[in-house]
Formats: C-alpha cells, sequence, structure tokens
C-alpha cells in the first residue's frame, strides 16, 4: 500500500519519501516540500479522493513536519 | 413582505407571549439571531446566557460580549467544567449529549434566578441532518428552538441575521474545541489548550474558515478549500508548522480535502 500510494502520487506530480499510515489517516511526505507548495489545490485534492476511494480510508494529508527541518538540524 | 420578514414577524410574535427568556448564547449567527429577535420581542426580559468552559476558545467569548453589547441585550455568563464529567472526558460519540446536558442544567439555574421559565437554543433546520447527539439533551429539557420550530435553515438565519443588521450574518460556522478531539482519545484540558493557541494562530494569520483537529499529538489542519490556495507556499508551511510545534503539537500536517464540519463524526460518508 505504502508503494503504491507513492506511485500513485508521483504519476500526481508529487514526490514522496514515505507515507505515514495510521489507522484511518494517511499522511504524505513530500520528498521537497517546496516543490509540493506550488502543487495546485486541485491537483492534491483529486490525489486525495483517489487515494481515499482507492484504499478506504478518511484523511489524507501533507505532513509539513519537513519544514522545520533545517531549523531542528541546526539547533 | 418578504420571506425572511414575515419569519421575523412570526417569531417575534410569538416570543412576545413569554414573560422572559433565557437564549442559549455562543455569538455564533444562529444563538445571535434568537438573541436578536428575543430583544426586540421582550427588551430587558431577554437574556443572553454564554456557559463558560475549557472548551470555548477565548476568542469566540470576546466575540460574544461583542456581539452581546452589538444587540443590546443584557448578557451573562455562567462557568462551569465539562471535564468534571467523566462521560465527556471519555469522548465517545454521545460525548455532545452529555456536554449539552450539563450546559443547559447550568443555564437552567440561571434562568431560575432571572426569574425566566423559557431557555431557548439557536437550532436550526439544518441541524437535524447531522449528528448531533446533543439535541437530544435539547429535547428532554423542552428547550424552545424558534428557528427550528419555524423551519429556518441556515440559509435562513443568515437571511434573517443579515436583515436585522447583526455583524455576524456571515460568520463561519463554529463549534466546541472538543470536536477536533477525534472519539475514544480523551479530552484533556492540554489538547484543549493546544488546539485553542493553533486555531488562534491561524486565525491572526488571517484564515477564516478551519479546523485544528488534533490526532494525539498530531495536528491535522483542515482549511476551507477556497483558502487552501494561500496556504499552498512554503513560508506559510514553514510559519504554520512552526506555530503548531510551539502550541504543543508534535508533528503538523495539512489535510489535503479541506475543511468541512464534522469530519470527526461517526456517521461522515462525504467529503463535500
Amino acid at each position: 500500500m505504502n508503494r503504491k500510494i507513492q506511485d500513485v502520487c508521483a504519476e500526481r506530480g508529487l514526490e514522496l519519501i514515505g507515507v505515514k499510515i495510521d489507522g484511518d489517516l494517511v499522511e504524505l511526505v513530500a520528498s521537497d516540500l517546496r516543490a509540493a507548495a506550488v502543487l495546485d489545490v486541485k491537483r492534491l485534492r483529486e490525489l486525495a479522493i483517489d487515494i481515499k476511494a482507492t484504499w478506504g480510508v478518511r484523511y489524507v494529508t501533507l505532513s509539513l513536519d519537513a519544514a522545520l527541518e533545517h531549523d531542528e538540524g541546526s539547533s | 413582505m418578504s420571506s425572511t420578514e414575515e419569519k421575523i414577524a412570526q417569531i417575534v410574535g410569538e416570543m412576545r407571549s413569554l414573560d422572559a427568556l433565557v437564549v442559549a448564547f455562543s455569538g455564533g449567527v444562529d444563538s445571535s439571531v434568537v438573541a436578536a429577535l428575543a430583544h426586540r420581542a421582550l427588551g430587558d426580559n431577554a437574556y443572553a446566557v454564554t456557559a463558560v468552559s475549557e472548551t470555548l476558545a477565548g476568542r469566540e467569548l470576546e466575540e460574544a460580549k461583542e456581539i452581546a453589547a452589538e444587540i443590546g441585550i443584557r448578557h451573562e455568563l455562567v462557568v462551569f467544567s465539562e471535564l468534571d464529567d467523566p462521560r465527556f472526558r471519555e469522548n465517545t460519540a454521545s460525548r455532545c449529549f452529555f456536554c449539552q446536558s450539563m450546559r443547559f442544567d447550568h443555564l437552567a439555574q440561571i434562568a431560575d434566578e432571572l426569574d425566566a421559565k423559557v431557555l431557548a437554543s439557536g437550532t436550526n433546520l439544518d441541524d437535524l441532518g447531522d449528528h448531533r447527539p446533543g439535541l437530544e439533551a435539547m429535547r428532554e429539557r423542552r428547550i424552545y428552538q424558534p428557528l427550528l420550530e419555524h423551519e429556518v435553515n441556515k440559509q435562513g438565519v443568515r437571511a434573517i441575521g443579515r436583515a436585522l443588521g447583526l455583524s455576524v450574518w456571515d460568520k463561519p460556522a463554529a463549534a466546541c474545541l472538543s470536536s477536533r478531539i477525534p472519539h475514544g482519545l480523551e479530552v484533556t484540558n492540554a489538547r484543549l489548550r493546544r488546539i485553542e493557541l493553533a486555531e488562534n494562530t491561524l486565525a491572526q494569520m488571517g484564515f477564516r474558515q478551519f479546523r485544528v483537529r488534533d490526532h494525539d499529538g498530531l495536528a491535522r489542519i483542515e482549511i476551507a478549500p477556497d483558502e487552501l490556495e494561500r496556504i499552498l507556499d512554503y513560508d506559510q508551511f514553514r510559519s504554520v508548522a512552526r506555530a503548531l510545534r510551539d502550541a504543543g503539537f508534535e508533528r503538523v500536517s495539512l489535510d489535503l480535502f479541506g475543511f468541512r464540519s464534522g469530519s470527526l463524526n461517526p456517521a461522515e460518508v462525504s467529503h463535500a
């Protein structure tokens, strides 16, 4: 499931370094959050709808934690 | 006479048959409309009473005070703690029933002190289509629900609010802070406070309709679809993530569906 979600995201232009699955919540971890930030809302929503429909999960999210990695790495 | 004016006349006319009325008042558009109609009908014999507890965000309380002053209605506060009830803290799908039971029992006490025999809520027709166990608590206590009884839906409430000149006529729907915690996860003061802090930050950033859901330390941010574009910016990601970490969350994540009311309800079936 993890690998397949990464493939679906890559096809839509969102490269991932990981997928965290916690019950009914799927958290997408982008390899480049700057690139993810420039994707349009429509495309992200369609991606979330596809993941929800295919895997029956309830929530599909994009992790924002990577935005702080530099801060935390240098502190 | 428009249908909105007719509804106003009907409800005000009905309220005039009462000696006094206490309105359960959150400062949202529904209870503000009922409070404004009550004030129009009964003047100083109408009271807006806000139940203050851990699940009411501080900024919501301040807004309630402001709108009560705008309406000109007498405004009282009643303070209680939902967290005193373990059935509430347990956070089952019946949580709202226990909360509203406590809330209206406290409101009934203050209504008694004010010599008002009738307690009113801002329940509207659209509330019937949602998962609202709190409505059962109101039914048990025979709470007067003028908007519901006159078949006024949310759109109609906003139309009445606008016709009455209320500043909150288009205020986004709000819900108590415990609605951000998934059922089964205990409602604690620490969780409520980090949710409040996080949502204050999003409000300060200019977002209008949003929720920060607390998945046991993971903040799942729901932003209204028409505001999602604004958050899709790397610097915005950084600001939001930093602020929510500072509020006490361990992880921060953006919901790609955006805001939808009741997304943690057990019966949720769509993401429209």
